[in-house]
């Protein structure tokens, strides 16, 4: 029980970070059917942002709130000045151009602040050896509860801007009826533009809570992460918010038993084939998701 | 106003027996230049390059199918070779066919869930496959080695090739092998693409539903495609191993940046144009190359050499930039554009089918087939 416990808190955190970025994965596919590539990848310069800044004199939190605002701004230019533009070409053409995003951020980080290896970055809750709440005989790390506390806030927030406020109204809009939304006066382009600054803020939220946790940033600390994440917005569904936290928090929990329980067969190396299984199996079986919604098409 | 030519008149023959010798001509010219080793290894490496983009250029561009997991296949042959050479003492060459088959067995298992899958997802299975390629490779170390991987793969020229032993002859031999498979694997690719196969392909990628009511087995089609695929660049990842000595699952090119590296090449060639992946191999390649030296150069200014120290990825960068530049700019890759430009000078018109007489059609309508769409995502 002590075991599992324990295997069930740490899924807990490593789900929660899936699920912030599932979360940002969904609201752009919402808003334009586009699958983001480079979520992962904006997550990570927001978490070297966030580090910076924090490098420069400002306090973690601080840093974090400005590296979540600067995506916010940048990612609302890119879906304004490059995918918006790319995408009246082909979706092929929108595809290749995140790729070549992901690409671009991956390789910048290094090539911005000149590191090459991990650079250290503090942790944004208490992280002594004694700060944990215990639980069954298991650990609950403060940290590992402060990362879904971060993600049921955000999920919270979220819930209020899509279902309390008159935008949140209009991004649904435009997520059911792309065509119909403007006749009625809503300005897609607006619509769309502030989804990508709301789904790059949301990931850099979860950049900054990996970064926590690992204690560093890197270039390539999304890159796992956010295969997970693909898996997990597709177990929850494409289009559902409630699925990508649902789908986060299931994936990371189960990968982390299957990797805890079966050390030999699947470990912590093998973790990316359980998500690649996950997909598999969810598009097989049900390919809309648990949560999402049946895409019906006119032939 | 640009001339007109008949397709099969003597002037377009012409033209295409121009292009045909520049292109031997390029192909076979290290023969009779003095090339050093490692310039041989250089054009061996685009080679294998632009046969792997060839495979993802008959997957994406003219199937509409997005594979960003090519790097799998590409290691899996590799390994193949590696594991059938440094264990159980093949010759190289016999590897080829058993690799190219374990790699169309791999492919078609990988293209049966994608029949249900929309573009999207099937970018997300073959992305998630490149992501544990290097994991797997990791775990089964009995089998492959492991972290430390294969190495010791030599292959030296058979006797009756008539190359010298030693470093020079191997990489003369490493040229026309890599050169070899290339062609060949045009070849399959251009028969393909002309065939009735090739039309229910681009049939498929224009309007999955249109071709199946037209009478396109479009799971037959999309499946045998992907192995396909698959297999050349498997083939393509055997003669890698054998250029690098080695098979480890730290090399790039098994990993995700492989599969994007590999959709770079194709897109900056030109997705859906038989020359494309040639053409971006070369370009990628020497770019590449060229950006890397760029600190070094002596005619940049000195701030901006300072700027660039210490500063790594600046190769990958230029390429980021670029993917999204042609996006905007020339969406069919270089060869897209050469062909937009040539137009202006000069125009064929398709002659009619043969079995079907009728009046010619339109070159604005029928010309260029291969550039109808992008492929739908």
């Amino acid at each position: 029980m002590e075991r599992f416990l324990q295997y069930f808190f740490d899924g807990l955190s490593q789900g929660s970070i899936y699920a912030l970025l599932a979360l940002g994965l969904v609201i752009i596919y919402r808003g334009s059917g586009y699958l983001n590539f480079a979520q992962g990848e904006m997550a990570m310069i927001s978490a070297f942002m966030a580090w910076w800044f924090a490098d420069m004199g400002l306090s973690p939190w601080l840093a974090v709130g400005v590296a979540v605002v600067v995506a916010f701004v940048v990612a609302m230019g890119v879906e304004r000045f490059i995918i918006r533009p790319i995408g009246h070409r082909s979706p092929f053409a929108v595809v290749v151009a995140s790729i070549g995003l992901f690409l671009g951020l991956n390789a910048l980080a290094p090539f911005a602040w000149k590191v090459t290896i991990p650079e250290a970055f503090e942790s944004l809750f208490p992280n002594e050896p004694t700060d944990f709440v215990s639980v069954g005989g298991a650990e609950w790390r403060e940290q590992n509860i402060g990362v879904l506390v971060v993600l049921a806030v955000t999920a919270g927030v979220l819930y209020l801007v899509f279902q309390r406020t008159r935008f949140g109204l209009a991004m649904r809009a435009v997520a059911s009826n792309p065509e119909s939304s403007p006749l009625v006066g809503i300005r897609t382009g607006q619509v769309l533009a502030v989804s990508w600054g709301m789904a790059a803020a949301v990931g850099a939220l979860g950049g900054a809570m990996v970064a926590s946790l690992r204690g560093n940033v890197d270039a390539s600390m999304m890159l796992t992460i956010f295969f997970a994440a693909t898996a997990a917005a597709t177990l929850g569904g494409y289009d559902s918010l409630l699925g990508a936290v649902f789908g986060g928090i299931v994936l990371g929990v189960f990968e982390n038993m299957v990797a805890g329980y079966q050390p030999d067969v699947v470990g912590q190396e093998l973790k990316g084939v359980v998500s690649l299984l996950v997909i598999l199996v969810v598009l097989l079986v049900k390919p809309s998701g648990l949560f999402g919604s049946q895409r019906v098409e006119r032939v | 106003m640009p001339i007109r030519l008949d397709q099969g008149s003597p002037p377009h023959w012409a033209l295409r027996a121009l292009g045909a010798l520049a292109v031997a001509y390029l192909a076979l010219s290290p023969a009779f230049r003095d090339l050093s080793p490692s310039e041989f290894g250089e054009l061996t490496d685009i080679a294998v390059l632009a046969l792997a983009a060839l495979s993802l250029n008959l997957l994406i561009g003219f199937t509409g199918q997005i594979s960003i997991g090519h790097s799998a296949f590409f290691g899996i042959g590799a390994y193949t070779l590696a594991i059938l050479v440094a264990d159980h003492g093949w010759t190289p060459g016999w590897t080829y066919p058993v690799a190219a088959l374990i790699c169309f067995v791999v492919g078609v298992f990988v293209g049966v869930p994608a029949l249900r899958l929309r573009g999207l997802y099937l970018a997300l299975v073959t992305l998630s496959l490149a992501q544990i390629f290097p994991a797997l490779v990791r775990k089964f170390d009995e089998l492959t080695g492991g972290s430390a991987g294969i190495g010791g793969l030599n292959y030296d020229a058979p006797g009756w090739t008539g190359f010298e032993s030693g470093r020079r002859g191997r990489a003369e031999w490493m040229y026309w092998l890599a050169l070899g498979t290339l062609a060949l694997g045009y070849v399959l690719v251009r028969n393909l693409v002309k065939s009735r196969v090739g039309r229910s392909m681009v049939a498929v990628r224009d309007n999955t539903t249109a071709a199946s009511v037209m009478g396109v087995h479009v799971a037959a089609t999309k499946t045998i495609v992907f192995g396909l695929s698959a297999a050349l660049a498997g083939v393509a990842g055997c003669t890698f191993a054998l250029r690098q000595t080695q098979a480890t699952p730290e090399n790039l090119n098994f990993t995700i940046i492989g599969a994007i590296i590999f959709l770079v090449i194709m897109v900056v060639g030109g997705a859906g144009s038989l020359a494309g992946p040639i053409v971006g191999a070369f370009v990628y390649y020497r770019v590449d190359q060229f950006t890397r030296e760029v600190p070094d150069k002596t005619w940049l200014p000195d701030s901006f050499r300072d700027f660039l120290q210490g500063r790594p990825n600046l190769a990958t960068l230029v390429f980021a930039v670029l993917l999204i530049l042609l996006m905007f700019l020339a969406p069919f890759g270089l060869v897209g554009l050469a062909k937009r430009i040539g137009r202006r000078f000069v125009v064929v018109v398709p002659s009619a089918p043969t079995d079907q007489p009728g009046a010619p059609v339109e070159p604005g309508e029928a010309g260029a087939p291969e550039e109808a769409a992008l492929p739908a995502g």
